[in-house]
């Protein structure tokens, strides 16, 4: 059929005055469609605004729809999509968010912020491995702005959320993270060094935790967050000293702080009882010795009437009579002897209460995690 | 250019190539202006928001109705009912004839309609503006009848195609429901428009596809079944859908003239108040099938959506506004979709994708149901989403959902429309399952009686006595020919000489060609031999006019019983 079509000199005039029409009627159309796009980018950027104003004012329902709206005239804006997302996952709608994400994701796989926003709503939904995954993906993606600050804060997100999910793993996961973390954070941002000591501490890696919070000190020696954290890490390591060195200008600005108050006696009084303290004289050690055993029994004696386990070890304490100067010449006599203080004072924790020095007695046999 | 004389640069198929293209691009040009006037129209009467202001929301439907009403009554007449089986008319009815005044009409009163709310969709009536661009085009150019037949297919290809931004779907669909056959010069033309159309429309739209489907990967071979599930259920909703407009199109069109006035109106503010409570089932629909790729209902909300889309767009075509069936079938796919989607992740949460994966599979289901286009089907969910991963649900959904929908509504939507018209356009899906007749069912084995050799031929007498005066007769270089009894007779008795010149060359045929093949070849020749494909001097059969019209009458019937009018 195509075959018979007969082509005559007239239908090529035909075809060329159907291309001027085709000209002038895309010209027109182009008129109206530059109109048009006008129109929607003006509407798409008032929804957006609209929706701006309603996340900062705290009413993300609202700001979902201006969102959506804004959306609706620009398909292809990954900003309004990525803020619907944010604003969906700030009304707790996070499965949608999810899928406004992962069309975006699937577009800009190494973007940053996208890779953030599923890494938290992986969190949200408790899966560990997609959450580590993203979190990775996002500390290693793409930032436009600030890259370098913006990794730190991403990987001590993912510390804390490994460190809140509690388990043996991923507390060695957050451990990991935070090591990392420490070799990269500028030791002179007192801030950044604290917010790293802190979760340190939580991670339970005591000594990685007090060097930040010296490297913060260092930088801020008056920063009274850091000293407080670090004289609480100091006296968990068992550095009363060094505990007493940062809880001294705490208690001076404090005075009625009475947790720190006691922390300040505590520390000073395992300086006095302790007999291991480094560079002791065998008399002083003897002599702290014999106090300790002291200690003990007075607090034990008040027990032994009714345990018949404590009176048994009162007797033993009794018995084992011995004067400083024994003491001081046999390290093998100071040993029992503080060895059976430490026992009377574990045997009468239940039916005495403790003074301050039995406290301290207690701290003082303690394993020590560094050596003093 | 040509010369005075006529001499021609471009030879006939090139130009009517070159044609193709610029009713694409003219084509695109109009559906880029209607999409702008939909959008136009939506702004001026309910706003920007997507939610539109519930002081409107039952007003503006049914007083645009009445105004739409009138045009199509007063101005348009011919703007009614589906914009695929006025192409249809005007391929197989009206010599490729669409008035102009139909084209303006349909813009017009499609435009408002869409654009106040009606459930209906813009694809349909792009369709038409295409089909009726490239008859005027045709006209102008005073194409032959023939020539000018095949060109409202190819603008209505074109007219899709920059409707849904759908290449591919947009020439399978023409072909598929329109034209009904493949050629390599209806398919060139067809794909030229598509194409040109499509550059326009994203020239000035945009090529982002209509949906941003979120990423798919199946997760295990068993997700399928849930899949399979999603097509049962969507063939399902593709015969609800239907019959309700079987029923109730016939129903309203009987009522007296005067009351069609208002019909469009009453549609409108029925939908006005479903639009209320759930605006999203107002309009065409893609911002909300966006938002249930994207997981923002529930499953029970889907389902709400999915019936009270059915009950809208039922009541807004059948009431004559003028508007398309494509968006709504997608629409009420995507939301049937999420739903089986949601209630499957219920009941196996490790078992489920995504439900955006749902929604989109959805769509093709209820394409190939409620359309009866299943190849489009296919490829038009690839094509709007982007995403060739899906393709393995897809095509499981959408096959399970045509087949249910062909066993439980056995007329498609469009035959059903056409014949509710008065139309008897051809049914393109009921042509494609009638049987072919072959060969194989019309032939004879042969015998010694009819298939003889000419190096063996026997004694004249015996010649003599057998039945029939025209003989199958193997040459000596093994080919099959024919030859009359007097002619064999002559030969054996002149010791065989000048035997070449007795034996007439034959056409031949296969068992598997079908019979149609053989009416053509037989001509006046009283046998045809049949042979075998891999060995052309194997005689396999022996097939005579009498076997080819018996064939045909025994097995013709069917052919009527098919042709049968549904209403």
């Amino acid at each position: 059929m195509v075959r018979r079509f007969n082509v005559i000199p007239r239908e090529y005039l035909l075809l060329a005055a159907l291309v001027a029409v085709i000209v002038v009627f895309f010209s027109a159309t182009t008129f109206a469609a530059r109109a048009y796009h006008r129109k929607q980018e003006q509407f798409g950027a008032m929804w957006y605004e609209r929706g701006q104003g309603a996340l900062r004012q705290s009413r993300p329902a609202d700001a979902v729809l201006d969102f959506r709206n804004a959306l609706a005239y620009s398909r292809d804006n990954d900003e309004y999509r990525l803020r619907l997302a944010q604003a969906l996952m700030a009304d707790h709608r996070s499965e949608e968010a999810r899928s406004h994400l992962l069309a975006l994701w699937e577009k800009q796989p190494g973007d940053g912020t996208l890779n953030l926003e599923l890494a938290r709503l992986a969190a949200t939904w408790k899966d560990t491995p997609q959450a580590v995954r993203y979190y990775h993906a996002a500390i290693y993606g793409v930032w436009p702005e600030e890259p370098t600050s913006r990794r730190w804060q991403i990987r001590f997100e993912l510390s804390k959320y490994l460190l809140e999910r509690d388990t043996p793993a991923d507390t060695k996961a957050a451990q990991a993270e935070l090591v990392a973390l420490a070799g990269v954070l500028p030791p002179q941002d007192a801030d950044l060094q604290m917010q790293l000591g802190t979760l340190f501490v939580r991670a339970n890696l005591y000594p990685r935790a007090l060097t930040a919070f010296q490297a913060a000190l260092a930088e801020r020696p008056n920063f009274m967050p850091a000293l407080e954290a670090a004289s609480e890490t100091a006296f968990h390591l068992g550095d009363y000293s060094a505990a007493r060195n940062y809880l001294l200008p705490i208690v001076t600005q404090k005075p009625k702080d009475e947790h720190f108050l006691e922390l300040l006696n505590l520390s000073e009084l395992v300086m006095k009882l302790d007999p291991s303290e480094r560079g002791l004289s065998s008399q002083e050690q003897a002599r702290r010795a014999a106090k300790d055993i002291h200690i003990a029994t007075a607090r034990a004696q008040k027990c032994a009437p009714a345990d018949t386990g404590v009176a048994m070890l009162v007797a033993q304490a009794k018995d084992l009579q011995r004067t400083e100067r024994t003491l001081a010449s046999n390290p093998e006599a100071l040993r029992k002897t503080m060895d059976l203080a430490f026992r009377l004072e574990k045997a009468s924790a239940s039916c005495a209460p403790a003074s301050l020095e039995d406290k301290a007695l207690g701290l003082v046999a303690q394993p020590q995690e560094v050596p003093r | 250019m040509a010369s005075a004389r006529g001499r021609r640069w471009l030879g006939e198929d090139q130009i009517f190539l070159l044609l193709s293209i610029l009713i694409g691009v003219f084509a695109g040009l109009a559906v880029v202006c209607f999409r702008m006037a939909i959008d136009t129209t939506r702004w001026l009467f309910f706003g920007s928001g997507l939610v539109p202001p519930r002081s409107r929301v039952v007003l503006v439907p049914g007083v645009v109705g009445l105004v739409v009403a009138f045009l199509v009554i007063r101005f348009f007449p011919r703007v009614r009912g589906s914009g695929v089986n006025q192409t249809k008319a005007a391929l197989y009815i009206y010599d490729g004839y669409i008035p102009g005044s139909t084209i303006i009409g349909k813009f017009i009163t499609s435009a408002l309609a869409i654009g106040s709310g009606q459930s209906l969709g813009p694809e349909d009536p792009s369709l038409q503006i295409g089909a009726g661009v490239a008859s005027l085009v045709g006209r102008r150019l005073k194409l032959s009848r023939q020539n000018l037949r095949l060109i409202a297919p190819v603008g209505a290809a074109a007219g899709l195609a920059a409707a849904f931004n759908t290449p591919l779907a947009a020439v399978l669909f023409v072909i598929e429901e329109v034209i009904g056959r493949w050629t390599a010069g209806v398919l060139g033309a067809v794909v030229l428009a598509a194409v040109s159309s499509v550059v326009v429309e994203r020239w000035f739209l945009g090529a982002e596809p209509l949906f941003r489907a979120p990423g798919y990967r199946l997760e295990s071979p068993g997700e399928l079944a849930a899949y399979a599930i999603l097509g049962l259920v969507a063939g399902l909703a593709s015969m609800v859908f239907v019959k309700s407009i079987q029923l109730l199109r016939p129903w309203l069109k009987v009522l007296p003239r005067w009351s069609q006035y208002f019909l469009p109106a009453l549609a409108g503010l029925l939908i006005g108040l479903i639009g209320r409570q759930y605006p999203q089932v107002m309009g065409a629909g893609y911002d909300y099938m966006d938002q249930a790729m994207h997981d923002q209902y529930t499953w029970e909300v889907l389902g709400i959506l999915a019936g009270l889309k059915i009950l809208a767009t039922v009541l807004s075509f059948s009431s004559g506004t003028p508007g398309g069936l494509f968006a709504p079938t997608l629409f009420i796919g995507a939301m049937v979709g999420g739903a089986v989607g949601g209630v499957e992740r219920l009941l196996f949460p490790h078992f489920t994708g995504p439900l955006g994966a749902y929604a989109l599979v959805g769509m093709g289901a209820l394409f190939a149901g409620i359309l009866r286009a299943p190849m489009t089907s296919v490829f038009l969910v690839l094509e709007i989403s982007g995403n060739y991963a899906i393709i393995l649900p897809v095509i499981i959904s959408n096959a399970l959902a045509y087949l249910i929908s062909r066993s439980l509504q056995p007329t498609p939507i469009f035959d059903l429309l056409s014949r509710q018209d008065g139309l008897d356009l051809p049914s393109l899906e009921e042509d494609r399952e009638l049987a072919v007749l072959r060969v194989e069912d019309a032939m004879h084995a042969p015998t010694p009686q009819v298939a003889l050799r000419l190096d063996a031929l026997p004694p004249p007498e015996v010649i003599e006595s057998l039945p029939g005066e025209f003989f199958l007769v193997q040459e000596r270089s093994g080919r099959w020919g024919g030859a009359d009894k007097s002619k064999l007779m002559k030969l054996v008795l002149d010791g065989g000489s000048g035997a070449e010149a007795s034996v007439h060359t034959l056409p031949h045929v296969h068992p598997d060609h079908a019979l149609d093949v053989a009416m053509r070849r037989i001509g006046d020749w009283p046998l045809l031999p049949v042979v075998h494909r891999a060995e052309l001097n194997k005689l396999v059969g022996v097939l005579c006019l009498e076997d080819i019209l018996e064939t045909y009458r025994k097995r013709g019937p069917a052919l009527h019983e098919l042709a049968e009018p549904a209403d």
